[in-house]
């Protein structure tokens, strides 16, 4: 009994250790693209997967569209890149992850092949670092898109709170003050949409705490990621002013409902529903939101271009630039295990090509990163935003792409949720926020703030 | 006191008193069930429980396709029958020596088992799946089936012991006098004999594997593979508020199954309630 | 030499007999141990490193001693967690067994239709999947509209967003709900077999229905009672999906309990070192459990030899 029980324990674990030593070799045939399914995603891999496969009729593209919130998407992807076996060769990634990828060696370094790639000299700079790892300064990924932020809203409810529907707001404070007159002329109104929910995943570190702090004094240097020194800031009062008022507007009742706010699909929800109904007076939100409203969007809105408004984002008391912005975007990546990088890499510039880089501008509303498509006219007129959002890029950050951002971002989502809808004080979770950012990045790589 | 004095009138007065305390009880626990029941026949249905201006069954013709309902019904089906099955069939195995023979380190397997049983299996999902990678045997069916039937196992095996150990070995022992092997007699006797504890350990495996949502939800990564379960939660995310009566819908799909189950036996539970077996008689 | 040899065939096949006695343990044995023992031996390897979900610990997870442990330990998050872990199991375990075994003594008095009808009702709260328990019960407790402000609404009490107000309680009150008919279904069977003669004996004596139970009933069926809180204690103890689906351990860390605490460290902050430092700590805490156990099985056991 014992022997057998001795000797099964053995089989089993040198079953186990032998093929974790010998990883299983990957099919080379069919080429893997994994993408967080939507409809404007799937219609550029469905044009790059048709183009591509003209010039290959002997590879076939299998299309993995997963059908999961964003921050189910990026555990998924990040579960799947653990073996050979079950990595995807080509990943769909958020730019705010490309850091850490790289770092654990699941996307292969491009660099050299970007370089001897006629186009890539038409993407715009800024876009690029989008894609590069903020470790060793290589090209991992290609952009798609890119975004900036502000503060979308429904004219027609401004007019009825007696409200200027050219509005622009020069501080926090006068948000919260429109937030107020609608509250009062308009009981049924939701006055303001800010994510601040682990639902909402990454648009709720990005648009929801990002778009304030970078707006307090010394911006994010001094409120979350000193990028002289690479080190994460605890208790800054930028960031404490944040929390605080976002509590303010959750208490007094200027946002979206709990159930809403804890829904994964709240950005459709305002997008296509919310804000056009006029049940939501604004949103602070993304450049893209437009899409929806066109004729092959989700949400067709016909008279969109006259009933929504669009103001820049301020800061907190008006301080110089006086607005604010954040930028992120999209990219597209080849894995380390893909059998034939060369395959790959022409997939990746398929995609990426003009007139796959117009058609997801055009349908994901992202903001274009060819030069090549911000003089093109289609472009121009199809998308009547361009003009403003592209001009936000003046007062725009990046997220810090450190190999642990992604990690702080799942955090300040959830500080932010404890201090809204969970009720709890702005000092608790400030003071759990630190600690598990001290434990997240080391001890010497936190300081506090000046 | 009164009531040892005069058992007639108490025991009508205590059995209204239970009647009304149980039915308000009852009325309780449905409550909650309410929603999805009324919600699947009304296209137009919201959180609130309303009843449905138009009954309707557009809920279930708008989720009765391939992709949406189907498919992931045949993968409960596999996963929950695979592993109950499997389950049965290797806790026959295990059961037989444990309880038939005076084995030297028998106590010390139970203790093991019984112990095993009653890990929590969340904790271990993580080296689950790493361990899977490694294996292959992340993103299959077979491989949540196995898992699955691991994590039923140590508890189903002890059971089985408890309920051979409920059948005398008389008959057994006769078929060895006539010249049958152990394999024989077990087979032919031992196991017909065991029909109840063998119906009742693949029901309740049966009903753990079709509601079980993490092993799937962690180790499998194709739609095509989801079972029910995974297959609501994604559903759910996806459209989020839109759409409640095809959730409900689908949630009243999924649930029927279990209730079905249950009906075919719910007989001998109301009847006997649940022995686990001789174990569970201390 | 030939008694040699004759003595090697009587050992060999003695040994054959031995292994073919407990052949048929083999497949279960392997499962067990392969798929427990093995993931088991690695969390608590992982728990000592720095392994991540991505970024450079990805690749070289480095050793780290107990560090992960020090700062478990030292984080008023874990103390947090264990503390509504032993909430969440105390009132479940509680709330299940009290429920379970008033419904099962009071439904002997009660009319067979009525018996039928409870038992049925809380069979089915029984086998509804987890998942769909947790839409149910969120669509219930939903904000304005769900049913039971509805209900409480109709009584003019003021309407609350349960899931917000209380969610360890909202999310103790739906796994009490599904783990009753457990209960009901092990005291049901244990109450069968108190005997008749000794509760008539007991009435005659002028025994009340309190002194039956708390005097007679209760301490016969003792040992059934000690089994079944300490199964349902470890049923209680590594509910996830139902958690998960109802609040996510939300709103922010309200209802976060050990198993969620978990999958939040290893997944959603990408901390599989520390997430594995977790599951060996809720690992830990079943082991303790399953110690009782095996103690009260072990009574059992020696009773019936």
């Amino acid at each position: 009994m014992n022997i057998i029980t001795n000797s099964a324990l053995t089989v089993v674990t040198s079953a186990v250790l032998a093929s974790a030593i010998i990883t299983p070799a990957q099919a080379a045939d069919p080429l893997r693209v994994v993408y967080r399914a939507s409809s404007y995603v799937t219609a550029v891999m469905e044009a790059a997967e048709a183009q591509f496969e003209s010039n290959h009729p002997d590879v076939d593209v299998v299309l993995e569209p997963i059908t999961a919130s964003s921050r189910d998407y990026a555990t998924k992807v990040a579960l799947m890149n653990q073996s050979a076996s079950t990595a995807a060769d080509i990943i769909y990634e958020d730019g705010f992850s490309v850091t850490a990828d790289a770092a654990a060696g699941y996307l292969e370094n491009i660099t050299t092949r970007v370089e001897s790639w006629e186009d890539w000299d038409k993407f715009n700079s800024a876009a690029k670092q989008n894609g590069t790892s903020f470790i060793d300064g290589e090209v991992y990924s290609l952009p798609l898109g890119t975004d900036t932020q502000g503060i979308w809203y429904n004219k027609t409810v401004f007019a009825e709170a007696g409200l200027p529907t050219d509005w622009q707001p020069s501080t926090w404070a006068e948000i919260t003050e429109a937030a107020k007159t609608i509250k009062s002329k308009l009981p049924d109104v939701t006055p303001l949409n800010i994510y601040v929910t682990k639902a909402s995943g990454e648009a709720s570190t990005m648009r929801g705490l990002l778009n304030l702090i970078s707006g307090t004094p010394g911006s994010l240097a001094a409120t979350f990621m000193d990028p002289a020194d690479n080190k994460w800031v605890i208790g800054s009062q930028g960031f404490r002013d944040a929390l605080t008022f976002l509590k303010e507007v959750y208490d007094d009742g200027y946002l979206v409902s709990n159930a809403n706010l804890q829904d994964p699909n709240l950005a459709n929800l305002i997008a296509e529903q919310m804000l056009p109904e006029g049940s939501v007076a604004m949103s602070i939100d993304g450049s893209w939101i437009w899409s929806r409203w066109t004729e092959s969007g989700n949400a067709p809105w016909d008279g969109w271009t006259e009933e929504v408004g669009i103001a820049k984002i301020p800061t907190q008391n008006g301080e110089a630039p006086g607005y604010t912005s954040m930028s992120g975007g999209w990219t597209l990546a080849m894995s380390t295990h893909t059998p034939d990088k060369d395959l790959a890499f022409d997939f990746l510039t398929t995609a990426a090509n003009k007139e796959n880089s117009l058609t997801y501008a055009m349908l994901a509303g992202a903001i274009a990163v060819r030069d090549d498509l911000m003089t093109n006219t289609d472009y121009l007129t199809e998308n009547p935003t361009a003009e403003f959002f592209s001009s936000l890029v003046q007062y725009t950050n990046f997220r810090p792409a450190l190999e642990i951002y992604p990690q702080v971002s799942s955090l300040v989502q959830q500080t932010m949720e404890a201090v809204t809808v969970g009720g709890e004080s702005v000092d608790d979770a400030l003071s759990r926020y630190d600690s598990q950012l001290t434990r997240m990045a080391g001890r010497k790589n936190v300081k506090g703030a000046e | 006191m009164t009531e040892g004095q005069l058992p007639g009138m108490s025991k009508s007065r205590a059995r209204m008193a239970a009647n009304i305390a149980l039915t308000l009880v009852a009325l309780a626990f449905v409550a909650p069930m309410l929603w999805v029941v009324l919600a699947a026949f009304d296209t137009r249905a919201s959180l609130s429980l309303q009843l449905p201006a138009n009954w309707s069954l557009g809920n279930f013709g708008a989720i009765l396709n391939e992709r949406t309902t189907i498919r992931p019904f045949v993968n409960s089906l596999l996963i929950a029958t695979g592993t109950s099955a499997l389950v049965v069939i290797i806790a026959l195995f295990a059961g037989y020596p444990l309880s038939r023979y005076k084995l030297r380190y028998g106590t010390h397997y139970i203790y093991i088992i019984v112990f095993a049983s009653a890990l929590p299996v969340t904790a271990i999902m993580v080296p689950v799946y790493l361990m899977f990678i490694h294996i292959g045997m992340v993103d299959s069916l077979f491989g949540v089936i196995l898992f699955r039937a691991a994590s039923e196992l140590p508890f189903a095996v002890w059971l089985m012991k408890g309920f051979m150990d409920a059948i005398p070995t008389d008959l057994e022992e006769a078929a060895w006098v006539e010249g049958a092997s152990h394999f024989q007699s077990a087979l032919y006797i031992l196991v017909p004999l065991l029909a109840p504890g063998i119906t009742t350990i693949f029901i309740l495996s049966f009903i753990e594997n079709w509601g079980n949502f993490m092993v799937p939800f962690m180790l499998l990564q194709s739609r095509d593979l989801y079972p029910m379960s995974v297959s609501l939660y994604s559903f759910f995310g996806e459209y989020g508020d839109a759409i409640y009566g095809q959730l409900a819908a689908f949630a009243l799909l999924y649930t029927l199954p279990t209730m079905l189950v249950y009906f075919l036996i719910q007989k001998p539970l109301q009847k006997g309630g649940l022995r686990l077996g001789g174990a569970m008689k201390a | 030499m030939s008694a040699g040899v004759r003595g090697a065939g009587v050992v060999s096949s003695r040994l054959v007999a031995a292994i073919s006695r407990v052949l048929p343990l083999v497949p279960a044995t392997l499962m067990i141990v392969g798929f427990f023992l093995v993931p088991i031996l690695w969390a608590v390897y992982a728990s000592l490193t720095n392994q991540g979900l991505t970024g450079a610990a990805a690749r070289n997870p480095v050793f780290v001693g107990l560090e992960n442990y020090i700062y478990l330990f030292t984080d008023s998050r874990t103390w947090d967690a264990l503390a509504r872990t032993a909430i969440f199991v105390v009132f479940s375990v509680l709330g299940q067994n009290v429920i379970g075994f008033t419904i099962a003594y009071a439904r002997q008095r009660a009319s067979n239709l009525v018996q039928s009808l409870v038992t049925t009702v809380m069979i089915i709260a029984w086998v509804v999947p987890e998942v769909v328990a947790g839409y149910l019960w969120y669509s219930f407790l939903s904000a304005e509209s769900g049913a039971l402000n509805q209900f409480f609404g109709f009584f003019g009490i003021q309407r609350q967003e349960w899931l917000v107000t209380d969610p360890l309680a909202a999310v103790i009150i739906i796994n009490v709900w599904r783990g009753c008919a457990f209960s009901l279904l092990i005291y049901g069977a244990a109450l069968q077999d108190v005997s008749a003669e000794v509760l008539e004996a007991a009435e005659i004596d002028g025994a009340g229905t309190f002194r039956k139970i708390f005097g007679i009933i209760l301490p016969i069926i003792r040992p059934v009672i000690l089994i079944n809180v300490v199964l349902t204690t470890l049923a209680t103890l590594g509910v996830f999906g139902l958690i998960w689906v109802v609040t996510a351990g939300g709103p922010g860390t309200r209802s976060e309990t050990l198993p969620i605490y978990m999958y939040t460290q290893a997944y959603d902050f990408g901390l599989i070192g520390y997430g594995s430092a977790i599951a060996v700590l809720l690992l830990s805490l079943g082991m303790i459990a399953s110690l009782f156990y095996v103690r009260l099985f072990n009574i059992g056991d020696s009773r019936n030899d």
